[in-house]
């Protein structure tokens, strides 16, 4: 069963490129064997409920601000039954992510298993790049998941 | 003195972020400062030195929602400085584009933004609880928006297949014929959020201010027009600086715009509507006329309204022009070449929130010396804060956190795409 990554972000805003740059990475790294399909959401989050439609397994990536994590840690969140907590925060945008999420439950819209892993960032000013920690917990994160996607069955670590 | 602070750290519901402060001293509202944190020029100064040709690339990522009228705005203000009269069928397929994203940029904000304020102040969630088929309804639209944009303009965010002189390519009429299904059933969604947002409670209230928009281009304008307003004003966009202005206030990095005898002005749909509804489809027309908007209307609460009929005249604008594309000789060319030396030009086209004023300077070498970029939303700015003062002093009675809703509620009238100029609202309320 191939899962769906979907990186959500902006590359032009520093670390809000986190999700779109593991995805850069996991389609530069997998190969025929990798059970792993790609998507990318960028400013409008409700193009997500379109994205995984149909989908079994979805992994969503983006930056997020989290009280207490240093840049560069890496979150996961089963979002299938419970929403993403009130205290992780992961857009700027008219409509968050995890609104869109509830907004997907709501209307029957959820793929059959849902995640978000989400990336500590600390950096979003516009025209920079990924903040040193933060690149390097993509690289990482993206190694992993190849390694998962040609096991069959992702896995948070 | 009793002093009264109310603090909203986070406006919910608008694209982009921003601040607002409200002073109220005993029972009179002294202040309220809606502050746009603007990247301080920050795409103005990143333009100077580059390429005339790579204007519409580097306006467009100003935002995410409307890169489109960047573009255009762009594309139209080096065309016009360079002597270039696009060809028929170019003015077509960048009308088409326009129709997608003012599609997609308005059914977001009817739906996810603005219409939960009428339901108690649900949120979007709360709303697609309440009313899922309308909810449904616009994400479909907005979806067929997507795929328009997608289509003409190579990507959904920042498209990638606009160049100044028209395009890189051009779709295939197979991909044309195959999208005209999903035009149809979406127009017909269209006419149904027309008529469920027409029955939505409404309060009393009335703006003043002056309504500046496009017109006079024998269409409801998008791309092309004068400059018209409510007042009378009738100029080529060219003379725009001799009858509007900017102006720093203390509080707010992005500069407030007024016309030069000092008044406020609304740009965006209400501004369109009153100015140009003669030349609405007739289909509209009627909508509009059992709406009770026909000539327009000056409650910005209405504004969904209006919104929800531009929605509809987008696809059924979309329609003809895919009907007519389609009976088009198949060897059309996707642009034209420009060549641009010294010179100075000014363009405007109409973003789904209002006018979007280009002005640049090139050198001999064709390389942009200057450039001044001003959005629909930062020329709102005056006439939202009148609206806030208004608001307030009416509810004065109430709690902060009501006030505060209220507050929220009068800026998503206008659909402020703080993107184009900032990045964060929160509100603080001061009661001495």
């Amino acid at each position: 069963m191939a899962a769906l990554v979907i990186g959500v972000g902006n590359s032009d805003r520093g670390d809000d490129g986190a999700g779109l740059q593991l995805v850069e990475l996991l389609e530069a790294g997998r190969t025929a064997a990798t059970r792993l399909h790609t998507a990318r959401c960028q400013g409008d989050l409700t193009q997500l409920l379109d994205l995984w439609a149909a989908q079994d397994e979805v992994i969503v990536a983006d930056m997020i601000t989290l009280q207490d994590a240093a840049p560069g840690e890496v979150c996961w969140f089963d979002v299938g039954s419970e929403p993403l907590p009130y205290a992780v925060a992961c857009s700027s945008h008219s409509v968050s992510l995890a609104q869109a999420i509830e907004l997907a439950r709501t209307l029957g819209r959820m793929p059959q298993r849902l995640q978000v892993v989400g990336i500590v960032g600390s950096m979003t000013e516009l025209g920079q790049g990924l903040s040193a920690p933060v690149a390097a917990a993509v690289r990482k994160l993206a190694g992993q998941l190849l390694d998962q996607g040609c096991g069959g069955g992702l896995q948070h670590a | 003195m009793k002093t009264r602070t109310i603090e909203v750290q986070q406006l919910a519901r608008v694209e982009g972020e921003s601040s607002l402060r409200v002073v109220i001293e005993e029972d009179a509202v002294r202040a309220v400062q809606l502050a746009i944190f603007e990247p301080p020029r920050y795409f103005e100064a990143l333009l100077q030195g580059r390429r005339f040709t790579e204007a519409p690339d580097i306006t467009a990522r100003i935002c995410g929602i409307c890169p489109v009228a960047y573009q255009m705005s762009a594309c139209h203000a080096m065309e016009h400085a360079a002597g270039i009269e696009l060809p028929v069928h170019l003015h077509a397929w960048r009308r088409l584009l326009y129709c997608g994203e003012w599609i997609e940029s308005h059914a977001l904000h009817i739906h996810m933004l603005h219409a939960p304020d009428f339901f108690g102040h649900a949120d979007a969630i709360e709303l697609a609880q309440l009313a899922p088929d309308a909810v449904k309804r616009g994400l479909a639209q907005k979806k067929v928006g997507n795929a328009l944009v997608a289509l003409v303009g190579g990507r959904e965010i920042h498209p990638i297949n606009v160049k100044v002189g028209g395009f890189y390519s051009l779709p295939s009429k197979q991909s044309l014929q195959e999208l005209l299904p999903q035009l149809r059933a979406a127009r017909q969604q269209a006419e149904d959020t027309v008529l469920w947002v027409a029955s939505l409670p409404f309060p009393e209230y009335q703006t003043d201010a002056v309504l500046v928009a496009l017109h006079g281009a024998g269409e409801y304008p998008m791309n092309t027009g004068r400059i018209g307003s409510s007042s009378g004003l009738d100029i080529d966009v060219g003379d725009f600086a001799q009858h509007f202005t900017e102006q720093q206030v203390s509080y707010s990095n992005a500069l407030q715009a007024c016309l030069t005898t000092g008044e406020a002005y609304l740009t965006g749909p209400l501004a369109r509507m009153a100015l140009n509804h003669d030349q609405l489809t007739p289909l509209c027309r009627e909508l509009a006329q059992g709406a009770g908007v026909a000539t327009g209307t000056r409650n910005p609460y209405q504004s969904i309204v209006v919104r929800a009929l531009e929605v509809l005249y987008a696809f059924e604008e979309a329609i003809r022009i895919v009907a007519q594309l389609l009976e088009d000789n198949d060897q059309q060319a996707a642009s034209v070449e420009v060549g641009l030396g010294r010179a100075s030009t000014v363009w405007a086209t109409e973003a789904p929130r209002g006018l979007l004023l280009h002005k640049y300077e090139t050198d001999a070498a064709g390389n942009i010396a200057a450039a001044t970029i001003v959005p629909p939303t930062s020329q709102n700015q005056a006439v939202i804060e009148r609206d806030l003062l208004a608001v307030v002093q009416r509810h004065l009675q109430e709690d902060d956190a009501s006030l505060a809703r209220y507050c929220e509620d009068v800026v998503r009238n206008h659909d402020p795409c703080i993107s184009c100029a900032t990045h964060f609202l929160d509100v603080t309320i001061e009661r001495r």
